[in-house]
């Protein structure tokens, strides 16, 4: 027997107000955790994934909705830009990679990118992670799909299957009418490993299978046909046909007089063989994801197209040798990294006060540490003056009611963790489904760290009103008592 | 060896607000192996005497010399270890703690030496006062007698020089009271034993008594 038996002793004596007290603690503690994990998974998610690019191209609107758009697979698009950009990035020599994306379309619920394949051997979700395929392969033909992990996982997908996308980003409410493109049935050909991003939420394909879902004239069975109906399209208005179809291919149907021109100009066949693909024209781009061979590069390029053209004639035109000048008037550049920032510090300020409220949850627990060990004195006075009298020293009697308390922090702090990180890992679905956010529970960094161990200093501060009145219990009058 | 010399203690008066003497004992010599007894009217102040000698208490004046060493020159932390290694008490209400066994309770008497609790002198300790069998009850399923035997094993468990028993057959019927005596008799054999009492029967088991009246301070009523 130690004094940390005696300790648990104690506690256990008193073993329903002890569990109380832990739970306060716990539930507090608990309280911390999963705000404090939330919010640093949140910012650790969000910045991952804006530093694999560094500019992001998009139609004139909000640079943080292009942002949320591209990146977090959130938001609706804030317009279209023209696919001769994509190319021009292609051929800018400043450029390392470049990522085409669009989107508009859906299948229950989960989000349908259309970008080049390139997109899943060379984009980083992460930080200096790319991509890896769990199952079957990247797409390399139209109509092919490839699906991230949590898609395949919530939709039981395998490869190999087929489905018919539904276009809009939402799913449908019940009883309402959606418009399926049921001549289209895409096959699923891959299954991404977790990258631990909103991409895992999100369904891959071709280009050329998004464009072509919203041609409505578009039937698989019936390819051939359908270039004869496509040239037809191209003699007659083809918004118009859009349009009378019924439903409302908003923004991708816009400007499309005035981007065919570029997209009959740039778009790149090379890695396509089937005739028919001729005939499918990539128009319009929700955005671009651009990596930067410089990433100091980005800031020029997002300066050129956001900033006013310069009054200097020499600068102006300098300004205007660059690629990207002629898009300048419908296009701006985001730098994906400081939406982020700025939107951090949006979040964060509600995240202090979500963080301020928990804390003062486990202050007011402390004092439950504090009023239910004090309350308890009274009873223990015999209890410690016979241990007086058996040679307890004054300091040794303060020690055991101080390491009680630390003891109930330091039980109530750990479980509190595990629990908070549950609550987190409970929460993450609904986060990933409803935010975009990918939060990984049961990551233990050093703030949660720090934070149980100042819950067991607090603890042993705690444990000093008590133990002082410990100290000064009479152990004479109280061994006298007990006659 | 305990020596007691012109030791007084005295406690304020609330009333007066001044400080009374309680106690007082001119000279008192005990030597080693010794048993003795002290008995003496209610409030004469044997408890005291006994709570000074084992250091709980400190005297005003005088001195007090256990074992070869001055207990009025130490520490108040020099004095809880002196007690931890060199004093066993008892008391007349047992004094065992309610949520420990016979076990517990007398391992909690080795805790404070600094040396740890050993579980097999425990237990030797509680099989040489006859309670082999009871090692695992706590204090509410023993009977008074057998609490007052775990009291006696957790008082020698630390082999002590000194054993201090106050009242120990007080809470007692006069047949367990008998076998109390009888078996802390034997456990004190060798060692300094002061036992304080009022009762006859127990007076007669000592050679060496001393009844506190004749240090009555004055001032005290008879």
């Amino acid at each position: 027997m130690r004094l940390f038996t005696i300790v648990i002793k104690n506690l256990k004596k008193r073993l329903l107000s002890t569990t109380l007290t832990i739970i306060s603690i716990l539930l507090g503690v608990a309280m911390v955790i999963s705000v404090m994990v939330v919010q640093a998974e949140t910012e650790r998610s969000f910045n991952q994934t804006s530093v694999g690019y560094d500019l992001i191209f998009a139609a004139k609107g909000s640079q943080l909705q292009a942002t949320l758009n591209t990146l977090y697979h959130l938001e609706t698009s804030v317009g279209v830009i023209p696919y001769s950009l994509y190319e021009a990035t292609r051929n800018d020599p400043r450029v390392e990679f470049t990522f085409p994306f669009y989107v508009g379309d859906s299948y229950r619920g989960f989000r349908v990118v259309g970008t080049s394949n390139d997109f899943i051997d060379n984009a980083q979700p992460r930080r200096g992670q790319n991509f890896e395929i769990q199952s079957g392969r990247n797409f390399s033909n139209p109509l092919e799909a490839v699906l991230g992990s949590q898609t395949a996982r919530l939709t039981r997908l395998q490869v190999g299957d087929k489905i018919q996308i539904t276009h809009g980003l939402q799913e449908v409410a019940a009883g309402a009418e959606e418009h399926v493109h049921d001549n289209a049935p895409v096959t699923i050909v891959g299954i991404l490993m977790s990258s631990g991003t909103a991409n895992d939420r999100v369904i891959f394909t071709d280009l050329y299978t998004t464009h072509a879902l919203h041609d409505p004239q578009f039937h698989i069975d019936d390819f051939e046909e359908a270039i004869e109906v496509h040239d037809h399209s191209h003699e007659s208005d083809h918004g118009d046909e859009v349009h009378q179809d019924g439903h409302n291919h908003d923004h991708h149907a816009d400007n499309h007089e005035e981007q065919n021109e570029n997209a009959q100009n740039g778009h790149d066949h090379d890695d396509h063989s089937h005739p028919a693909l001729d005939q499918i024209e990539l128009k319009e781009l929700d955005a671009i994801l651009v990596k930067m061979v410089n990433p100091a590069a980005a800031l020029q390029v997002s300066g050129l197209i956001n900033f006013p053209t310069p009054a200097n004639p020499l600068l102006a035109r300098n300004m205007m040798r660059d690629p990207y000048f002629r898009y300048k008037n419908d296009i701006m550049a985001v730098v994906p990294a400081m939406q982020i920032r700025n939107l951090m510090g949006i979040v964060g300020n509600a995240e202090v006060v979500l963080r301020f409220v928990a804390w003062f949850v486990v202050i007011v627990a402390l004092f439950g540490v504090l009023i239910a060990i004090y309350n308890t004195m009274e009873e223990r006075k015999r209890d410690l003056a016979v241990m007086r009298a058996l040679g307890a020293k004054k300091s040794t009697i303060m020690n055991i009611i101080i390491m009680e308390s630390a003891f109930i922090c330091a039980i109530g702090a750990f479980l509190g963790l595990i629990v908070g990180h549950f609550i987190v890992m409970a929460a993450a679905p609904y986060l990933a489904d409803f935010a975009g956010i990918v939060i990984a529970a049961f990551i233990i960094d050093s703030n949660q760290i720090y934070l149980i161990v100042s819950l067991i200093v607090a603890g042993v501060l705690v444990g000093l009103i008590p133990a002082i009145k410990a100290y000064r219990t009479d152990a004479v009058k109280n061994l006298s008592s007990g006659k | 060896m305990i020596a007691i010399n012109n030791l007084k203690k005295k406690y304020l008066n609330p009333e007066t607000g001044i400080a009374e003497t309680v106690l007082h004992v001119p000279i008192l010599e005990i030597k080693d192996g010794e048993h003795f007894a002290i008995h003496g009217v209610s409030g004469i102040g044997k408890t005291t005497l006994l709570h000074i000698i084992s250091g709980l208490l400190t005297a005003e004046e005088g001195s007090i010399i256990v074992n070869n060493q001055a207990l009025s020159s130490m520490s108040e932390s020099e004095r809880d270890r002196f007690r931890a290694e060199n004093i066993g008490y008892i008391f007349q209400s047992f004094n065992l703690l309610d949520g420990y066994t016979a076990l517990e309770n007398v391992m909690l008497g080795m805790v404070f030496t600094g040396q740890g609790a050993d579980k097999i002198k425990a237990t030797i300790a509680l099989e040489s006062v006859g309670l082999s069998h009871r090692l695992h009850y706590k204090p509410s399923q023993l009977s008074v007698g057998q609490q007052q035997r775990v009291s006696i094993a957790r008082a020698i468990v630390n082999n002590p020089q000194i054993i201090l028993a106050d009242e120990p057959t007080g809470n007692l019927d006069p047949t367990t009271s008998e076998e109390v005596m009888k078996i802390l008799l034997e456990q004190a054999k060798g060692k300094i034993l002061i036992v304080v009492t009022h009762e006859n029967e127990i007076l007669a088991h000592f050679d060496k008594k001393i009844d506190l009246l004749h240090f009555k301070p004055t001032h005290l009523p008879e």
